[in-house]
């Protein structure tokens, strides 16, 4: 013991307490037992349920969570493509697919076999400009081609594809193609800071080469052109 | 050891109504989990005071100590399968009891600290947790206390739980000392020093009735 007591003294406590009034219980408790046996009401077997107080909320704002993030990837300015239906087909006849925006405008006929779903590609625009500019032509359905990367995947986002023209202009240069070469008409904003000047030939936008087919996905941000000016080739970085 | 209805009877102070004078607590248990509703009905007639008393000496709150009492009942009715006749059942009841008052005097810690705050107030539960213990006499004529009486009962819940528990057990309940060691899951020795420093402590606060 920490602290000396002498017992003596302290058995005079147990006689207070001794002679304290017995407490009894009301009338009603066995009413009262008897009732929240019925109702099968134990504080111990709340508690589950108190767990699920707190589960059930959490949960639910989870969900709602997803569901707005997976919904701000399926925005409203995403077009509606028609994606091939994705039951097996021989590989023959599965329609190839670059663009989701150029299989519904090449291939109407396919609509038969078609549903209208919202879909979405992460594909790089490297892979789109040489799918467009015809290196490859992997989107003629009668040479069997097709890409089975990009099998459609309906939670997968379609970006707007926008000319090339739309991105230079973005960075304030006004070019228009002269056969395959682009030539700055004007210059203005953050390109004539950087020092592009007007008659340049536009050779490549972001590393990538261009000409008049040439599309990057929507948003795409100008960080560096090349450019042809008095046959000296400049690459300029934003 | 089961002890039977007369040992209770002493303990308890009470007259309990008897279906079966004879019966231990554990054959009344045995009964009452073959579905023998009135067996459970008088082993809440046996300890529903004794239970009632030790929680409100505990607490010093009747309403509360009545609403815990009851829950005790209520725990052993769902745990009759699981109880074994391997210690008294007053041992297994006063330590449900007590398990039960501990909880609740956590429950107040954290009340006080709310209330300190003044910031959550969520569930209804909550709200009625917070609804502070009534403190007014009961108009029952036999839990009228004197003041000598209330000053003890002032000194013992300002007691910490540690000590309060085997005190009231021992000095209030009359239980043995190997009871109350076994009640509350501590060594005898153990025990022996919470009641003698308990009782010092007591004291202290109760010089001026002493």
């Amino acid at each position: 013991m920490r602290e000396q007591i002498p017992n003596t003294e302290n058995e005079r406590i147990p006689d207070l307490l001794k002679g304290l009034k017995r407490i009894e219980a009301p009338e009603s408790f066995e009413f009262g037992v008897r009732a929240r046996i019925a109702k099968g009401e134990s504080k111990e077997s709340a508690s589950p349920l108190s767990f699920l107080k707190i589960a059930v909320p959490t949960a639910a704002l989870a969900v709602l969570a997803a569901f707005l993030y997976v919904s701000g990837f399926m925005s409203a300015d995403i077009p509606t493509v028609q994606v091939v239906d994705q039951t097996p087909m021989p590989e023959a006849v599965v329609p190839a697919i670059v663009d989701t925006m150029e299989v519904a405008s090449k291939e109407p006929d396919s609509a038969a076999n078609l549903r209208e779903v919202q879909v979405a590609s992460a594909r790089p625009n490297r892979v789109n400009n040489k799918a467009r500019s015809g290196s490859v032509d992997r989107t003629n359905p009668s040479t069997g081609g097709g890409y089975k990367d990009q099998t459609l995947n309906p939670l997968t986002v379609i970006k707007r594809a926008i000319p090339v023209q739309k991105v230079l202009e973005s960075a304030g240069i006004h070019a228009e193609f002269q056969g395959d070469r682009c030539l700055a008409n004007s210059v203005s904003g953050p390109a004539e800071r950087l020092g592009v000047k007007r008659g340049d030939v536009i050779l490549s936008v972001n590393g990538v080469s261009i000409n008049p087919s040439a599309t990057f996905e929507e948003g795409t941000e100008l960080k560096s052109v090349r450019v042809k000016r008095a046959g000296r080739n400049l690459k300029l970085t934003f | 050891m089961a002890l039977d209805m007369v040992e209770f009877a002493a303990v308890g102070g009470q007259k309990a109504s008897v279906p079966e004078p004879h019966s231990s607590d554990h054959e009344l248990i045995a009964a009452a989990k073959e579905g023998d509703e009135d067996a459970f009905a008088e082993i809440v007639s046996r300890y529903k005071n004794p239970i009632t008393n030790f929680l409100y000496r505990f607490l010093n709150d009747y309403e509360e100590a009545v609403d815990l009492a009851q829950e005790t009942f209520v725990r052993v009715y769902f745990a009759l399968d699981r109880y074994h006749t391997d210690f008294a059942f007053s041992t297994y009841i006063y330590r449900i009891a007590t398990n039960l008052a501990i909880s609740e005097i956590r429950k107040r810690k954290r009340r006080s600290l709310l209330s300190l705050t003044g910031l959550f107030q969520s569930s209804d539960d909550e709200a009625v947790e917070f609804q502070p213990p009534d403190k007014r006499s009961l108009q029952d004529a036999n839990f009228e206390e004197d003041e000598r009486s209330k000053v003890i009962a002032k000194a013992i819940e300002t007691l910490p739980p540690k000590y309060r528990l085997p005190i009231v057990l021992r000095d209030v309940e009359g239980k043995s000392y190997e009871e109350v060691a076994e009640i509350l899951e501590l060594g005898l020795g153990t025990t022996k020093s919470r009641i003698n420093r308990g009782r010092g402590l007591l004291k202290e606060k109760l010089r001026d009735h002493i």
